[in-house]
């Protein structure tokens, strides 16, 4: 036991060697994370303008029914669904698209009015920058459906015309265009109304800032592990052979390194929850991470509330930490120790719903993921966040944990026997 | 420097790194990985899942939006079901986003809705929260509705306008319309280099790229670390200092060049690559920048401590500066110092890939008056 002591004490003091450095360096790094968000969130509330992803026009939409499309999409529900359109010269558009100030512009050709009237197939060119990810597919969609109000509009009104015409009185022709344009657009504008939703039930009380919010919270846990590369490639296994000979047997050599390198990660990330709690206070933050809060939060401030969360994504943070040990375990060098950090945050993230919600992937892989270390944490801290008990997800989380630190237990045994 | 000697600690260096089994199961696994990927982006999925029902299942007109819906290749998933009870039910237990239900009168609703009552409901939509995702969904079914109104409109308008005693027949007025009737996307798509743009592999596979530039980062930030770790072992004693930085520098090309190799391959299983020459300039020009922003970080941390604290910080910057998941507009001057997003931008806009060759080559600048500095420093110091 004393052994084991004394071998806990060496390690705990090897971290606490190097926590001042890194516990600074992460309030400068967090603080400066902090001010960019800070002012960027402060610009985006104080301008409207801002608030708009803005899509460039280039060409002339006077006088053509692609501005009824348009308008029918900045008459979304302007306060979520935000996008806005301004006409542009193309040099105008390709600066701005190529800075990354607007997602697309749409090029408007000479004569588009007259042209579809004559019956032309006449196109209007979307110009992107290829890697857009979600975004540029959601363009795309909204796209069609502008398409669908644009063709249908046109359709309606050149029948009107081409029937009144040769059917009904000519000379209040101009009179009757007018009119059926005016009902068109009312009708259109009016679909909100039309299609309101009736909400049923109560929801889970989540809200998609708070499940990002434990994304975040958990990817930044994983990719912490990555911090302490230099602390773990420093280890000798000769060390480990002669500490083995000594008594100090594989499951305790993991087990002490384990214990200091969780009270290590633990003390980073309060540190950072505190920095993020004071902010709260200082700057006097609202938390939009419910659509209704629990009741247990109502009285609670949002300090208080970030220190509760703190404590009871606990158990998450714990099987991560067991995760990443065992991968520095597995990996050999400090290249691959840092790249399997990585990669095992990224592939575990990215299927365990980190990084998309997992509505969005293929029921198949909803019911794979199930099984994920990240995606039990993800479920864990989801329901921590409605201050909820998730028992089974708590049970999974020490399953999880224990395996992790047995693989890493039989990992060090067959080290130290070669 | 001796060439020779360089060569074969390049050499060295490359078996060194092959020697690791992690680091040979690494490199396999990342195709592994994205061939899964690329199988599940085959499954149905979208960002929203709507359940659509009829109250009367024999409505032609229902069933025929319903089908249209059903037959659409979007990001909305459909499903039909039989029974509106059982929806709401599954609706209210998260199984799915919304209902949409459609009334067995839903002509006679269109048909008001078109002469102007617009505060008829034309689709029952329930939902258990309204949600960005639920408006865009909402467009879509308005969409797959809207050619029906504007035919209501037209028909309407032209029975009510024309003089009296005209015969207006069915049969006249759709042929009037079907003969203006236009079909089809009014847009097509282009990069701003001219290329076409095709939404590749949707959405579960568009982050591949980004997510495999990342990966290349990280091989030249383990690189610099595997360098720093060699020189506190005495690896590079025996070398003037002077050249100490080319042998880190070449190091770092070979980790990410074997990760490159990986990523270019894991790219075309994906569907995401463009043509090879582009794909390879680019990769070429990554690589270099990346090798070149990793040296300097390493003489501004200068020492594996740091690096390591520096690294998961400098990762989370790189997913939102630069366009991996999406696109976050501003903050040009930041995402100017990260290589990833001269990589990213410059897919389809070359003015991105020759400000990325300005790049290099001012990070190769930085590099060498950094060490001009280092070493008349330690001729100083003797």
């Amino acid at each position: 036991m004393r052994g084991f002591l004394s071998y806990f004490t060496t390690q705990l003091k090897r971290y606490v060697k190097g926590l001042p450095l890194i516990i600074s360096i992460t309030v400068l790094l967090l603080g400066a994370v902090g001010l960019i968000a800070y002012s960027y969130m402060k610009e985006r509330t104080e301008s409207a303008e801002q608030n708009l992803a803005k899509i460039g026009v280039v060409g002339n939409l006077e006088g053509s029914y692609l501005g009824i499309g348009i308008s029918a999409i900045e008459s979304l529900d302007a306060s979520q669904y935000t996008i806005s359109f301004e006409e542009m010269t193309e040099e105008e558009a390709q600066d701005a698209l190529s800075k990354g100030d607007i997602p697309v512009y749409i090029i408007v050709p000479d004569n588009f009015v007259e042209d579809i009237a004559e019956g032309k197939d006449v196109k209007l060119r979307m110009v992107g920058r290829g890697t857009q990810g979600i975004g540029g597919i959601i363009i795309t969609e909204l796209a069609d459906v502008i398409s669908v109000y644009i063709n249908s509009s046109e359709t309606a009104i050149y029948a009107m015309q081409s029937y009144m015409w040769n059917k009904g009185d000519r000379e209040a022709f101009g009179s009757t265009a007018d009119t059926f344009f005016m009902l068109e657009a009312n009708n259109l504008f009016s679909r909100d109304s039309a299609l309101e939703p009736i909400l049923v039930g109560i929801g889970d009380g989540s809200t998609i800032v708070g499940y990002y919010a434990c994304g975040i919270f958990l990817l930044f846990t994983l990719l912490m592990g990555i911090s302490f590369c230099s602390v773990f490639v420093r280890r000798k296994k000769e060390v480990s052979r002669v500490l083995s000979s000594q008594g100090i047997y594989p499951w305790k050599q993991v087990a002490a390194e384990f214990v200091c390198y969780l009270l290590a990660m633990l003390l980073i990330l309060a540190v950072i929850v505190a920095i993020l709690s004071i902010a709260a206070k200082v700057l006097d933050i609202e938390l939009a991470l419910w659509s209704h809060k629990p009741g247990e939060l109502r009285w609670l401030s949002t300090a208080a509330i970030i220190w509760q969360l703190y404590f009871k994504w606990l158990p998450a943070v714990i099987m991560l930490a067991a995760l990443q040990f065992m991968i520095y375990e597995l990996a050999d060098g400090i290249v691959s120790s840092v790249l399997g950090q990585f990669l095992t945050a990224l592939a575990l993230g990215y299927a365990g719903g980190l990084f998309y919600p997992m509505s969005f992937f293929p029921i198949l892989m909803q019911r794979a993921a199930q099984v994920l270390p990240t995606k039990v944490a993800m479920d864990y801290c989801q329901s921590a966040l409605k201050w909820e008990m998730n028992g089974a997800g708590l049970a999974m989380l020490n399953i999880y944990m224990l395996i992790f630190l047995g693989i890493s237990i039989w990992v060090r045994s067959i080290k130290l026997k070669k | 420097m001796n060439i020779r000697k360089w060569f074969v600690l390049q050499i060295l260096y490359f078996k060194r790194l092959f020697l690791k089994k992690s680091f040979v199961v690494l490199l396999c696994l990342v195709p592994l990985l994205v061939v899964g990927l690329k199988l599940i982006s085959t499954e149905d999925n979208g960002i929203v899942n709507i359940l659509v029902c009829a109250e009367d299942e024999d409505e032609e007109l229902s069933s025929e939006i319903i089908d249209k819906l059903l037959d659409e290749e979007s990001i909305i998933v459909y499903e039909y079901c039989d029974n509106e009870a059982k929806a709401l039910e599954r609706l209210e237990r998260g199984q799915a986003d919304a209902v949409w239900l459609f009334p067995k009168d839903i002509r006679k609703r269109i048909k008001q809705y078109a002469s102007g009552y617009t505060d008829v409901k034309l689709v029952e939509v329930y939902e258990v929260e309204d949600t960005t995702s639920l408006k865009l969904s909402r467009e879509a079914l308005m969409a797959a509705i809207y050619d029906y109104i504007t035919y209501e409109e037209y028909a309407g308008y032209v029975t009510d306008s024309v003089p009296e005693g005209t015969e207006v027949t069915e049969e006249e007025l759709r042929l009037y319309y079907d003969y203006f009737k236009q079909d089809g996307s009014l847009f097509e798509y282009y990069n701003i280099d001219g290329t076409e743009w095709h939404a590749v592999g949707g959405y579960l596979t568009a982050p591949l790229r980004g997510m495999l530039a990342l990966l290349i980062l990280l091989a030249g930030i383990a690189g610099v670390m595997y360098f720093r770790q060699d020189k506190e072992n005495g690896v590079y004693e025996y070398l003037p200092k002077s050249e100490e930085w080319i042998y880190g520098l070449s190091g770092q090309l070979i980790a990410m060049g074997l990760i490159a190799v990986v990523a270019l391959i894991s790219l075309y299983i994906s569907g995401n690559a463009v043509s090879l020459p582009t794909e390879l300039l680019l990769m070429a020009e990554y690589i270099i920048t990346c090798a070149l922003f990793c040296s300097l970080m390493d003489r501004i941390f200068s020492n594996l401590l740091l690096m390591g604290i520096v690294t998961p910080f400098l990762i989370l910057i790189t997913f939102v500066m630069c366009p991996v998941f999406f696109s976050l507009n501003g903050f040009l001057p930041i995402k100017c110092i990260l290589p990833t997003f001269y990589y990213l931008s410059g897919l389809h806009d070359t003015n991105w890939m020759l400000y990325g060759g300005i790049y290099a080559v001012a990070a190769l600048v930085l590099n060498l008056v950094a060490e001009i500095i280092f070493n008349k420093g330690i001729r100083k110091n003797g």
